[in-house]
């Protein structure tokens, strides 16, 4: 059987979490990076600056969406009439997207300790 | 024979038919034998090439540990120890780790899935080539006493020709850039295969999961590699030419070239490992005789290790100065691999609790496994600390984790392995007696190096050093860590004198001799060159243990693919999810082009060694040729399938479909050379914006030519996509001309970046700006010149008959080329043309 | 500083051993015991609750408490600004195989020795004239690379007077082995004494006869002394018979140590920079040794 790119089935999903997680990775990272050179924030300011909180609000909205997908999956890998495949597409897709959504908490973090551009 | 159903094959004499299909894939013997390309062959090829480079390792490593057993002391010269400590960790990372591991795969991937070969078989051979080569030409700077000196990691500047005038850093950029050429080649192989060619069946939730674990490996090879291979490229032409890339005088960055090593050089730990837990996952059930249980869990494992062990690059660089937030993001991304491995050890233990382990000697390096590699994690998380690594970084406390780290989780791994697939490679048992010896005697004398070599750095001794003085406390760990390192060593010499002797001495394997699960032990021991003679079908996870006569019923043919009088040699092409049957692949046979084709690309690699950039040049064009004429023998020509009959009920050749490896093998291939450009074009925005003398030339690049070029190159896209859409429908009228015409305009689409190139007035050698700009213009020249040069062979294919509406499969392989090539040229001109005219202008 | 990596080294080594000592004793026991056979749905479960429990929660706490402990560690050094106006900068460039040190704003210059005060955070900005080097006193803190093109900063703070051992820590070619710096914090009036030494001294007279034409028209082509050359491809010889070692820790300074290095320095730590110069005569040689003894402050 064959299923489209988009479908829930597809093998596709099984990766996506930590796409995801990869994306917001190198947005964090870029994103520092880039401020730091062309605008930094005071130091005095310490963690309590527009940079943190940007890239603290990037993180829960990484983090909200990926706790959103891993339920999704889950739920759907908890139907009753899908087929071994589906079952084992969807429960892996729920787990790689809460992996992701866990190493997005414990990578978001520091934001709350570290002032961005020492 | 039957010929009306290849299912049924009556039971005729199973010597006869081993005899015919020995004819189509038997090897040749004498100097034909280089001419093989049978994945068994070059899988053993590579095992026994990589274990003596690793005993060509281990020598310099005993080189090392007696200059550093007593203080002052001065065995070598101190250039001559950095020579040896550099190659000890280019040797053991580069010529023995990652192609042992990939020789290991190579062998038993397609037996494990039930195939008769791997997809691209010249290219298995051109890849040992290259490794062989590659290695010898590294190894040979030993001899020459020009050896490379600057560390396994080649920092700049000190490799750069300012402080290493000189060959010593070439031999390390162009061999081992040659190397990988082997590596990625081998990693395109396994996706390409592990995807395509599990026998009929076999769903992606069915494969063993070592086949899991190597799938993730060669991904992660075909990304990881290519920023190594870009960072090695600059740094020679930097050397060479001058272009000053990681110069801060000419605006670059000697950070660029360790974002780029470690972007390859923390995967690679992973590439490393990820195969070593693979054989842990294979072994364990068998000797505890009962299914892992949570398949899903560890394939969970694999998966996020493989990802995350992307972001953990920027650890290695904590002390360079980046921002405490940034490094504490790589921090925790580090900390984290903790929990995918986590899953698959306790995965395994879950196993052992539950089964009734036997105690042989794999599973006596397994234990040695669980005990050193877990140390080395526990050690890897603490270095993960930003400012425990500020204190750690760069002393023996490193040296020590890693070596606990790799030698734990790829060595005992291997090792446990190399035993278990004994009988496999000679068809006789290992001995139990001289094995457990040499297992007692590395796992000691490697503890006895390495555990107090954490104390050694945690004292304050820096690694690379060449001697110490007395008197710093240094004197009694170093000289435990050179007596383990000895008893480590009469370890290994026992172990290789257990494997010589078993060839003679061992008792002949009985079949299946560990009672495994998977299909590799469905082969003869040793096996014949086409694995089974017949191909079964496979739906269960462990088919050996469910069906046990499975071997037997294979090898009298009772299963697929059993007809060989077309002189083919195939294999099932299945449905990368369902493993259904979609088409027969037909593999190439043995050829001397592999073989003339890495014999150029050393010739390429000594004139460049050599700086005789003419013979450099025609060493280019005559491997450009081999290959080209290697691209020729396919689809309907006389060498590869001219006759396209298959028995009925048989699906199609691949080549008569619009589907096949080739398509998967340019994807993978393209995703790896994404990859390289990524990496430039990353290099391209960091040093725009770190670069700390970054120069914009006043005279920006007008992009007028390019622009033009890149609207050519759109228009012949589609185009093509018209072409293939036709002949999709079944029609190929005019595909000549249309394919002529093409080429032409790929030719003038060139011919006009080559105008941007020449008319852009660029000083490459004067500011790392042109010098980046050169390079992405030359990449775009290079690439659409190939398509162009291909395009036109296509037309010449199709006046042949070669490729036509019989054999439509190829224009759509070349198409990808076009398509990707487009992305290239607009992502060029978008980092080159509108980003300075933009954002980049302030 | 050093003291708080101290600890949480220990606290991590123990939290290690357990762990360690932990699952190596569950897998030895797991392939020991002989468990009765159990059912699939058994097996799910008991997987299911080693995997939860060992591979996800033990290592997300484990986690979860090192950062917790180790981020503030890490803020608590970094150079954020300080109450009492900024702290005394002290610049340290790396060279094969030496160590430039200059104390900007006392307008002092050193090499191969760096003095600090006692109890104070001083501000050292490290770069590279060549290669990558990295700056690593082990008792007083982390290390810092020091990248050419680059001024990277690291704050240090010497808790007790005495003398420490820096060392180069990232591998910078041959003599990688011989770059070691000597730290000596002192206290406060210690070290100010030892800087207005330093800014107030009398004029260096050169070394007489042939001895000192030799080092005018050689040796002072790249070594700096104070009035009398400007070099500044060596290490600044103003002050040189206050170091404790010549050639970053190659051999003591001491009246035969320094003889032996102007004759055999290519043997001592081959490589350096410092051509050989075996046609000059011993005699002559002896001579700059007994001038460059007095350069003391």
């Amino acid at each position: 059987m064959k299923y489209a790119r988009t479908s829930p089935f597809h093998p596709m999903q099984i990766p996506l979490g930590l796409v995801i997680w990869s994306l917001w990775f190198v947005l964090m990272y870029g994103g520092q990076a880039v401020v730091c050179t062309l605008a930094p924030p005071a130091p005095e300011q310490g963690v309590w600056n527009w940079l943190n909180a940007g890239l603290g609000l990037l993180t829960l909205a990484a983090l909200g969406l990926l706790l959103g997908l891993a339920v999704h999956f889950w739920r759907l890998s908890r139907r009753s009439q899908l087929n071994e495949r589906q079952v084992f597409v969807t429960k892996i897709a729920a787990g790689v997207h809460l992996i992701a959504a866990l190493a997005t908490l414990f990578v978001g973090i520091p934001l709350l300790q570290i002032p961005p551009c020492l | 024979m039957s010929r009306t159903s290849p299912r049924a094959a009556p039971a005729t004499d199973a010597d006869q038919l081993h005899d015919q299909f020995d004819e189509v894939w038997g090897n040749p013997r004498g100097w034909r034998a280089l001419t093989i390309v049978n994945h068994t062959t070059i899988g053993l090829r590579f095992l026994v090439t990589g274990g003596v480079f690793f005993l060509v390792g281990g020598l310099l490593a005993m080189l090392i540990r007696t200059q550093l057993a007593l203080p002052g002391y001065q065995l070598m010269e101190p250039d001559v120890y950095n020579q040896v400590f550099t190659m000890h960790g280019t040797v053991m990372m580069f010529l023995f780790a990652v192609p042992m591991m990939e020789g290991l795969a190579v062998y038993l991937i397609p037996k494990m899935i039930g195939a008769r070969d791997l997809v691209f078989p010249r290219l298995s051979a051109l890849g040992y080539f290259c490794y062989l080569f590659g290695g010898l030409i590294l190894l040979s700077s030993i001899l020459l006493d020009v050896a490379p000196k600057a560390g396994w990691f080649m920092y700049t500047p000190l490799s750069s020709q300012a402080h290493t005038p000189g060959v010593n850093s070439d031999f390390w950029l162009l061999g081992i850039t040659f190397v990988e050429i082997s590596a990625v080649s081998a990693g395109v192989e396994l996706v390409v295969s592990i995807l395509r060619t599990r026998t009929n069946g076999m769903t992606l939730h069915k494969m063993p999961l070592y086949a899991w674990y190597i799938l993730v490996m060669a991904m992660m090879i075909v990304v990881g590699f290519p920023p190594l291979i870009l960072g090695s490229i600059l740094l020679e032409l930097e050397r060479a030419a001058g272009f000053p890339f990681f110069d801060p005088a000419g605006g670059g960055d000697p950070l660029l070239w360790q974002h780029l090593f470690w972007l390859f050089g923390h995967p690679e730990v992973y590439i490393i490992f990820l195969p070593g837990a693979g054989i842990v996952t294979t072994l364990i059930p068998v000797f505890c005789q009962r299914p892992l249980v949570g398949y899903r869990w560890v394939v969970l494992g694999v998966v996020t290790t493989g990802f995350i062990s992307f972001g953990l690059w920027v650890h290695h660089m904590f002390t360079v100065g980046i921002p405490q937030l940034a490094q504490a993001f790589f921090s925790a991304a580090s900390m984290l691999v903790a929990i995918p491995t986590g899953v698959q050890i306790f995965a395994w233990l879950a196993t052992l609790w539950l089964g009734r382990p036997v105690y042989r000697v794999p599973m006596l390096w397994l234990v040695g496994f669980l005990l050193v590699f877990v140390a080395g994690g526990l050690t890897g998380v603490m270095l993960a600390l930003v400012p425990f690594d500020w204190q750690v970084h760069d002393t023996h406390f490193v040296v020590a984790h890693m070596h606990y780290v790799l030698v734990g989780g790829m060595f005992f791994p291997l090792m446990a392995g190399l035993y278990y697939w004994l009988p496999h490679f000679s068809g006789r048992m290992p001995s139990e007696k001289l094995g457990r010896w040499g297992f007692w005697l590395v796992f000691i004398g490697f503890n006895l190096t390495f555990l107090i070599m954490h104390w050694t750095g945690l004292i304050g001794m820096p690694r690379r050093v060449y001697t110490y003085e007395s008197g710093l406390g240094w004197d009694l760990p170093n000289l435990i860590s050179s007596i383990g390192s000895f008893v480590m060593a009469i370890g290994v010499a026992t172990i290789l004198l257990d494997i010589v002797l078993h060839f003679r001495f061992g008792l002949p394997a009985p079949k299946n001799p560990w009672h495994a699960d998977t299909l590799e032990w469905a082969t003869s021991l040793p096996p014949s060159a086409y694995n089974f003679v017949s191909l079964p079908e496979v739906s269960e996870r462990h088919p050996l243990w469910e069906r046990p006569q499975l071997p037997d019923s294979i090898a009298r043919g009772e299963h697929a693919l059993t007809v060989i009088d077309h002189g083919r040699r195939e294999t099932w092409g299945t449905d990368p999810l369902s493993g259904k049957v979609r088409e027969i692949i037909h593999l190439p046979g043995n050829s001397w082009l592999p073989f003339i084709a890495a014999l150029l690309l050393a010739v390429l690699c000594l004139s460049l060694l050599n700086k005789a950039y003419g013979l450099a040049l025609g060493a280019t064009l005559a491997t450009l040729a081999v290959l080209l004429r290697w691209s020729w023998e396919n689809g309907a020509h006389p060498a590869a399938a001219p006759d396209a009959r298959t028995q009925p009920g048989e699906p199609p050749l691949h080549s008569r479909t619009f589907d096949g490896p080739g398509l998967w093998g340019m994807g993978v291939t393209l995703l790896a050379n994404g990859a390289l450009y990524l990496s430039l074009v990353f290099g391209w925005f960091y040093l725009w914006t770190v670069a700390p003398q970054w120069k914009v030339p006043a005279q920006a690049l007008s992009g007028w030519p390019m622009l033009a070029s890149g609207v050519l190159l759109g228009i012949g896209c589609l185009w093509l996509h018209r072409l293939v859409k036709r002949l999709r429908r079944g029609s190929h009228d005019t595909l000549l001309q249309n394919l002529a015409g093409l080429a032409a305009l790929a030719f003038i689409q060139t011919a006009l970046l080559l105008w941007q190139l020449l008319g852009a007035q660029l000083a490459p050698s004067e500011t790392a700006h042109d010098a980046v700009v050169f390079v992405m213009l030359a990449y775009s020249i290079i690439h659409c010149g190939l398509a162009a040069v291909l395009t036109a062979l296509q037309a010449w294919r199709v006046s042949y008959g070669y490729v036509g509406i019989e054999a439509p499969y190829e224009p759509i392989v070349v198409e990808q080329l076009w398509h990707y090539n487009l992305g290239v040229l607009w992502i060029g001109y978008a980092a080159m043309v509108l980003f300075p005219a933009t954002w980049g202008g302030t | 500083m050093a003291r708080e990596v101290a600890n949480l080294w220990w606290a991590m080594l123990g939290f290690a051993t357990l762990v360690w000592l932990a699952v190596g004793a569950l897998w030895l026991y797991a392939m020991l015991r002989r468990p009765r056979p159990v059912s699939g749905e058994q097996a799910k479960r008991i997987n299911r609750a080693w995997v939860i429990g060992g591979g996800v929660v033990l290592p997300s706490v484990s986690i979860a408490v090192l950062l917790a402990f180790g981020l503030p560690t890490g803020r608590g050094m970094l150079p954020l600004p300080l109450a009492g106006g900024p702290p005394l900068r002290i610049q340290v460039t790396g060279h094969q195989w030496w160590w430039e040190v200059r104390y900007p704003d006392a307008g002092v210059v050193t090499a191969n020795q760096l003095i600090l005060p006692v109890g104070r955070p001083v501000d050292i900005e490290v770069t590279s004239a060549d290669v990558i080097h990295s700056f690593w006193v082990p008792r007083l803190g982390g290390k810092m690379d020091m990248i050419p093109g680059r001024t990277n900063l690291i704050r240090l703070e010497a808790a007790q007077a005495g003398v420490y051992r820096g060392q180069c820590a990232e591998f910078c070619g041959t003599q990688h082995a011989f770059m070691v710096l000597h730290v000596e914090a002192l206290e406060d009036d210690g070290f100010s004494a030892w800087l207005a030494r330093r800014q107030q001294r009398a004029p260096i007279q050169p070394a007489p006869g042939a001895a000192g034409e030799l080092f005018e028209t050689r040796c002072g082509q790249c070594h700096r002394v104070a009035g009398l050359s400007d070099g500044n491809r060596a290490p600044d010889l103003t002050d040189l018979a206050t170091r404790p070692t010549l050639g970053a820790g190659a051999i003591a300074n001491d009246h035969d140590g320094l003889r032996r290095w102007l004759r055999e320095h290519q043997t001592l730590k081959h490589g350096n920079a410092m051509p050989r110069h075996d046609e000059v005569p011993d005699a002559t040689l002896d001579q700059i040794a007994q001038w460059l003894e007095t350069l003391a402050p």
